[in-house]
């Protein structure tokens, strides 16, 4: 089992497109993948779009990637490098 | 609608005719939203096939799902496109569909119902969410959970609608006509709206015959009935019997002979008889249009609504390049007479129908830093509320971007800017002030702009009609906008059918703010050009150039008309004939005035538009 700690940050929190993005990386692996709010500890399945809109994680909230299976270490590494490059959409945000 | 009788072959129903033409189709219900769900309990050998019911109408609701998404990333990029994406993964979630499957089994109901029970629970988990933006994201699951139980129904989608159909339904909501493809649709039958409502200003710009006004349309009309829709007389029959198709098929061909000859003679100067050249510009709302512009011999654009925008960009706002390439295509469409851009004019109920909230919210917070923290409440008179410019006004970042997409669009060819529902020189001067920021950012970007971008009125009101002479001093041109300036005058509202008939164009009190609008531009010296559906009206547009009127903006395919018109009229007459219809107390007089001057100045070139009269006053006249 795999785990890290990651904080979000784009100013959105987990919106509409941003979970589809997480969804998306998430369905790429084998592994099982949880996220964890850190705060309250609600727990969901990292491949399920809802899960991971129901978690309702603003910006500042800090969640636990937690994922088991043959390619978990690449697992944990590809969610946490997608919620820590803010799921690419800081910049032109506005135009 | 106002009566109907049977016929032998079927049923007539009168309403408004709010696009003329004819159009013979099928009925093909619009999709509705406010879809009624019931639950039904099943037999044990019922389920499995209710459970298979299930799958077929996720996977039909998966490849819409795609085909919308495919269509948005060519028009927009996939950037936009991406929002999509969520409601797709919906689709996908083994979770969800899991539990409304195991709903279906353990309690022995139907899709629906189980739909119902499981969206309506994450609703409802939803709107526990304390955070304002992530709560709105509800809505997404919504659309999904109507998606599907639009599928489960057995409807098309909007997007699948047999060729030649003749769409019925109540309204017609702004986000579906972003769907349509005008080349499919031979008519449209609404339940409610006026003559210039959206739907019917749009279906006038496509050339889709349609009729307004019939109350309960998918009452009267089932499923694939043939119809035959007459947009010109408000006539829609159901069940035509061959005789009536055959007339109006011969009326058609009339129709087109004439329509070619009028076009024939486009290229020739727009003079009246008496050698007053008249300016005949187009009003066009959607790119297509710009081919019409040519087509019709149009001299410029007088106004370009760019709603348009917003509706294809929609649930997102479009981005600066979006509408930067838009306006470029115009200017180089529009020739040396250039184009006249009215900014965004819409208001927030509009704005939220579209899903474009969150959007602008977004926007919001990303410039300023600050939400809005209050729950959006829908306005209750949107007419009178925060619509048009006070909109605008009101989100700096949206009228931002869309003066820059201008002002770069400028150096390629002739743009100016117009304002809509102004009521103070405040709201001009503040406009002016952003739109020289604007350009001087710009130069400081190192892009090329124009030294001054003339920034123009829409005089709309009744504070600008009073105001005009002093707009004037902070304008560089006027546009009399007459549809919203009715409105307001008279206080009806024009999308309502109800109030429709008190809707009158030659009602004193128009024609004489139409006359003290006109005498204030001549006082300060400045062009006004009058765009909006009376300058498209055969009848309205003589008392226009009547009182003074030298520049028209109408719809394309009214151009031929009424250059054809302009040609065979005198102006002395009709200057006289304008004073004595300033003197009228009634609307009814007015017309009988005209028509009865006609008659002596022996002006029969125009006769068939006269009789079967393209706008709903005349019907009943």
């Amino acid at each position: 089992m795999q785990r890290r700690t990651v904080q979000v940050t784009n100013r959105l929190g987990l919106h509409a497109r941003a979970a589809a993005k997480l969804v998306h990386v998430a369905n790429r692996f084998q592994s099982t993948i949880a996220l964890t709010r850190c705060d309250n500890g609600q727990t969901v399945d990292a491949k399920s779009i809802l899960g991971v809109l129901l978690l309702a994680a603003s910006a500042g909230t800090y969640l636990d990637v937690i994922a088991s299976g043959e390619d978990e270490v690449e697992a944990v590494e590809a969610i946490c490098r997608v919620i820590e490059s803010k799921f690419g959409e800081e910049e032109g945000a506005t135009s | 609608m106002t009566a109907n009788r049977a016929t032998r072959s079927g049923l007539v129903l009168r309403g408004l005719g709010v696009s003329p033409g004819i159009g013979l189709g099928p009925a093909v219900p619009l999709p509705w939203r406010g879809r009624l769900v019931f639950r039904r309990p099943l037999a044990p050998q019922e389920i499995e096939a209710e459970v298979a019911r299930f799958h077929t109408a996720v996977r039909i609701a998966r490849e819409q799902l795609q085909g919308l998404r495919q269509r948005m990333e060519q028009a927009l990029g996939r950037e936009h496109a991406y929002i999509l994406d969520a409601q797709r993964l919906m689709l996908e979630d083994a979770g969800i569909l899991g539990e409304i499957e195991t709903l279906i089994r353990t309690s022995a109901i139907n899709a629906e119902w189980a739909v119902k029970l499981v969206t309506d629970r994450i609703l409802a988990i939803y709107a526990e969410i304390k955070d304002d933006y992530l709560r709105e994201r509800g809505s997404d699951i919504e659309d999904v959970a109507h998606r599907l139980l639009t599928v489960l129904a057995g409807d098309r989608a909007s997007c699948a609608f047999p060729e030649g159909a003749v769409l019925v339904g109540e309204t017609l909501p702004p986000s579906l006509l972003g769907e349509l493809d005008p080349r499919r649709v031979a008519g449209l039958v609404i339940g409610t709206g006026g003559w210039t409502s959206h739907a019917a200003i749009l279906a006038r710009g496509l050339g889709i015959p349609a009729v307004s006004g019939i109350h309960g349309a998918l009452a009267f009309i089932e499923d694939q009935a043939p119809l035959l829709v007459d947009g010109t007389q408000g006539l829609v029959f159901v069940h035509p019997a061959p005789e009536v198709i055959q007339r109006y098929q011969e009326q058609q061909k009339e129709r087109e002979r004439r329509w070619y000859l009028l076009r024939e003679r486009a290229p020739l100067p727009t003079m009246t008889r008496d050698g007053v050249p008249i300016t005949v510009r187009a009003n066009i709302e959607r790119l297509s249009e710009l081919e019409d512009v040519r087509h019709f011999g149009a001299c410029g654009i007088g106004l370009l609504r760019t709603e348009f925008l917003f509706l294809q960009a929609a649930p997102e706002l479009p981005s600066e390049e979006v509408q930067q390439q838009a306006y470029r295509q115009v200017a180089e469409a529009a020739g040396p007479e250039g184009a006249v851009i009215r900014t965004v004019d819409w208001d927030e109920n509009q704005m939220a129908a579209l899903g474009s909230l969150r959007a602008l919210r977004d926007e919001h917070l990303a410039t300023t830093g600050m939400g809005d923290r209050e729950p959006w409440i829908p306005e209750r008179n949107p007419a009178l509320g925060l619509r048009a410019i006070r909109f605008s006004l009101s989100r700096p970042q949206v009228l931002r971007t869309q003066l820059r997409a201008i002002a770069r669009a400028a150096a390629f060819g002739n743009l100016r800017i117009v304002l809509p529902l102004i009521t103070s020189l405040e709201e001009v001067q503040e406009v002016r002030r952003l739109l020289d920021a604007v350009c001087q950012e710009l130069r400081a970007e190192g892009v090329e702009v124009p030294d001054r971008i003339p920034l123009g009125v829409m005089i709309e009101t009744p504070a600008a009609v009073w105001l005009a002479e002093e707009l004037a001093t902070v304008a560089d041109f006027l546009s009399l906008g007459t549809n919203d300036l009715i409105q307001y005058l008279l206080a009806v509202d024009r999308d309502n059918d109800r109030v429709a008939p008190l809707y009158d164009p030659f009602h004193p009190a128009v024609l004489r703010a139409v006359n003290h609008v006109l005498r204030a531009a001549e006082r300060a010296g400045l062009a006004l050009e009058v765009c909006g559906e009376m300058a498209a009206h055969p009848l309205h547009a003589l008392v226009l150039l009547g009182l003074g009127a030298r520049v028209l903006s109408m719809r394309p395919r009214a151009i031929p008309l009424i250059r054809d018109l302009i040609r065979h009229c005198e102006l002395a007459p009709l200057r006289d004939l304008a004073q004595r219809a300033l003197t009228a107390s009634r609307g009814a007089e007015v017309r009988h005035l005209l028509l009865r001057g006609l008659e002596e100045m022996r002006l029969e070139v125009f006769d068939e538009a006269l009789l079967n009269g393209s706008a709903p006053l005349l019907r009943d006249a």
